[in-house]
């Protein structure tokens, strides 16, 4: 695929204490109109996630193996047609313009590659740090692009790392309860 | 070796002491202001804090930094709402909710500057 335009989507995908969050993904545009995406997302789910849930197969859980990264695995890429019924499809999503033109086609192929070379770092994939949205936009950091944000729409993960944290995630000492000495 | 609370206090009751000393360092990293004015202004975070429901000593000292960075840019009252909502959702463990504050927080003061 050539891509004519690159654009930034936001589909909104839940809430989180009463406010909308969004899921960010790509979309290439040929010149005869035919669309693809490229996405980030986890390598798999958490346990909790999928129990009870039965697959082709029947229940995931048989079919569940932990990733030594974590819950979530690693970060991964895909991408493939947009159309109705695909992983990300949203009439209503969000955009903002990326590329157009000559430039698109060359971002759409760095962009590829930006996605294998994230992919093969094997980043642990968290859910409100580094993970999908965190990750698309790494890839097109990656690539030169220094994307706005879409405005009002709440993209965690998206916005420019903070400062490390003065703990870190291994210190859960609760207050007053119990400390691991 | 984990130390249960009663056995603790026995003999380290100064564990909270340390934590809010803690707390009042780390504001202090934020602006020139008096002790007094941190220590008031870490109390009251505590208790703000155990009203969310946070208990990990890495939720709070994250909490009052982010309270501490809100009162400071004074974004409008939407985004303040907005970070207080997320902080609040229950379906969510603490030390989640309060990262997933800061991000809405950094995304909207960015957005606006």
């Amino acid at each position: 695929m050539t891509p004519v335009r690159v654009e930034l989507m936001a589909s909104a995908v839940g809430k989180i204490g009463g406010v909308t969050w969004h899921h960010l993904f790509l979309l290439g545009t040929d010149a005869s109109g035919k669309q693809s995406y490229l996405r980030a997302g986890p390598q798999c789910l958490p346990l909790e996630s999928i129990a009870g849930r039965l697959e082709e197969f029947g229940d995931a859980l048989e079919e569940h193996e932990p990733s030594p990264a974590g819950p979530y695995g690693v970060i991964t890429f895909s991408s493939g047609p947009y159309e109705p019924g695909g992983v990300d499809f949203d009439p209503v999503a969000a955009n903002a313009p990326v590329a157009v033109g000559d430039a698109a086609a060359k971002l759409w192929e760095k962009l590829q590659q930006a996605a294998a070379v994230l992919e093969a770092e094997q980043i642990s994939y968290d859910p409100v740090g580094k993970g999908a949205n965190w990750a698309l936009i790494e890839a097109l950091r990656r690539c030169g692009v220094q994307p706005s944000l879409l405005p009002k729409r709440w993209t965690p993960g998206a916005a420019k790392p903070g400062p490390d944290p003065i703990m870190h995630d291994s210190a859960t000492r609760r207050l007053g309860q119990a400390v691991l000495i | 070796m984990f130390v249960e609370d009663e056995q603790l206090a026995a003999f380290a009751p100064w564990l909270d002491a340390q934590f809010r000393a803690r707390c009042a360092e780390a504001l202090g990293t934020r602006g020139q202001w008096s002790d007094e004015r941190v220590r008031r202004a870490v109390d009251t975070g505590l208790q703000r804090a155990a009203a969310l429901g946070l208990s990990e000593e890495r939720s709070v000292l994250a909490y009052l930094l982010l309270a501490t960075d809100i009162a400071l840019a004074r974004p409008e009252d939407a985004v303040v709402r907005a970070v207080e909502g997320i902080l609040s959702e229950p379906a969510l463990p603490e030390w989640q909710r309060v990262r997933l504050g800061e991000d809405y927080f950094r995304q909207f003061r960015e957005a606006r500057s």
